[in-house]
């Protein structure tokens, strides 16, 4: 079996508002798939869900296990990582807190947030320093070395490279590249270039639904990105 | 002059003190860092108090019933918080409601049982020594030692794992979660450490005074007071916040009536809150 996250039939939504409607996905193990489109088609929402923040129905089998009745605590333990667009750190914790924290204060844990922490020197030298205070793009790097600390097999990224600066995008991006040969890597996106430099595979989303899947670079030449979300 | 600023019995100020620290250190948990409006608060003192009656009516020891208190009132605010509290986070307000409720079902239920008849806890220790020309009861200095031991174990505890997962639910809840710290079981613990506390403080206060149903509710805004004026969420704050209210009400109780050494201190508090915004800033 090959397949390590099959989400089936998933609608979820705030309340009594639906946002994601009978959502379907299947990732391979070790893949790296792309989510698009536009602000508002449910893209957050589906990630949310998926890690146990929100409610849903349907069904989500993660390495052939159903997890859809599992807490957000339950699914982080079995295998599936969060890496949230925004307020991604811990108000008065120190980085060094926040990656014992990811660690889970696990010896064993320790030597893969050694090697993480090599992709991210600027985090090593700021371990005392509360992580609020950190730059938008060092957030984003612990929040990656949070994710994979506990080697999770599967890291949902909800806009990893948002709101940073391009010659940090480059960086992150590269990093991003040596992560997705780690695990499997779900990628929630606007930016084209970063999705293509991590997957040709994608989905396009609109209004909760996929309206389009494929190749990425033959879906951009068909011209089928251009009308789905005005690149 | 100098007699007039100058209390009559300097260690009374500190026993105060430590009794402001210990009524408020539960406070800080459940309303501090969970941000329940916890009005129930009074009542797991009173629980903590009367854990220590009825022990000592059982097996004739005040002292067993004092270390017993604190796991009473921890059980008790743990099924609290998973029957009541766990879905009211989001609302404040309705935590207010809601523990009101529960103090007064808790408040009534003592009296039904204990009825409103006076109650005394035995001094465990009932000796007392001179030093520096003060009388100074034991148990009174136990009650000091306790409040500043209990306020180093929490500053300690913040440090270790136990410590790191709950700050981080309590500034994060949903990161927490993702990354794999139950909040539910967090929060839960939190809460029952807070009652556990209050218990022991209870426990510790209910041989010095004579318990009624009502004895919880004399402690209720002076726990508030504190944990308000000194930041909620910051015990460095509260341990401050705890010698000025408690020792400038110490003090004023040597020269004034109580009711107006608890009108100044409340003056006091007021103003040291209007000015807290500008104090920040300097």
């Amino acid at each position: 079996m090959n397949v390590c996250l099959e989400v089936k039939n998933l609608t979820a939504g705030y309340g009594r508002t639906i946002i994601v409607r009978d959502f379907s996905l299947s990732v391979d193990k070790g893949s790296a798939l792309c989510l698009l489109g536009l602000n508002g088609a449910g893209k957050t929402t589906l990630l949310k869900a998926l890690c146990g923040l929100l409610p849903y129905t349907g069904s989500v089998v993660l390495n052939g296990k159903e997890i859809s009745h599992l807490t957000g605590a339950e699914i982080n333990h079995a295998g599936l990582a969060y890496s949230p667009q925004e307020n991604g750190v811990f108000a008065g914790l120190t980085v060094d807190e926040h990656l014992r924290l990811a660690r889970r204060f696990d010896a064993n844990n320790r030597q893969r947030q050694e090697e993480l922490l090599e992709l991210f020197p600027a985090l090593r030298e700021r371990l005392s320093q509360h992580a609020q205070t950190l730059s938008g793009g060092q957030r984003k790097m612990l929040n990656f070395v949070m994710a994979l600390s506990s080697g999770p097999s599967i890291v949902l990224m909800d806009e990893p490279t948002e709101g940073v600066a391009p010659v940090v995008r480059e960086q992150l991006v590269e990093a991003l590249k040596v992560i997705s040969k780690m695990v499997s890597i779900v990628i929630v996106e606007q930016n084209l270039d970063t999705a293509l430099a991590l997957s040709t595979q994608g989905h396009v989303m609109e209004r909760g639904r996929i309206v389009a899947s494929g190749d990425v670079n033959q879906m951009l030449s068909s011209g089928l990105l251009e009308k789905l979300l005005a690149v | 002059m100098l007699s007039l600023f100058l209390p009559v019995d300097s260690f009374s100020v500190v026993a105060l003190i430590a009794t402001f620290l210990l009524i408020s250190l539960g406070l800080h948990y459940s309303f501090g860092l969970l941000n329940i409006v916890n009005l129930v608060h009074g009542e797991f003192i009173l629980i903590g108090a009367y854990t220590a009656f009825q022990i000592q009516d059982w097996f004739g020891s005040s002292l067993l019933g004092i270390v017993v208190a604190p796991f009473v009132a921890a059980l008790i605010g743990a099924f609290a918080e998973f029957v009541l509290i766990r879905r009211l986070y989001m609302r404040p307000l309705d935590t207010l409601l809601v523990t009101f409720g529960l103090s007064l079902v808790i408040r009534q239920g003592i009296q039904l049982i204990y009825t409103a008849n006076p109650k005394q806890v035995d001094d465990p220790i009932s000796k007392s020594v001179t030093a520096l020309g003060f009388n100074i009861p034991l148990w009174r200095l136990m009650i000091v030692v306790v409040a500043l031991s209990l306020v180093a174990i929490c500053l300690l505890l913040n440090q270790t794992t136990l410590g790191v997962r709950w700050r981080a639910v309590v500034a994060n809840p949903e990161l927490a979660e993702t990354m794999g710290i139950s909040r539910n079981r967090v929060r839960t613990s939190l809460f029952a450490v807070g009652c556990g506390i209050a218990g022991l403080s209870g426990a510790m206060l209910a041989p010095i005074n004579t318990l009624s149903p009502q004895f919880g509710l004399r402690f209720l805004i002076n726990s508030f007071l504190v944990v308000i004026l000194g930041k909620p969420g910051s015990i460095k704050g509260m341990l401050i916040a705890a010698c000025v209210l408690g020792g400038s009400l110490g003090i004023l109780q040597f020269h004034v009536s109580t009711v107006y050494a608890q009108m100044i201190v409340l003056l006091v508090a007021i103003i040291v809150t209007r000015l807290r915004p500008l104090l920040q800033k300097i």
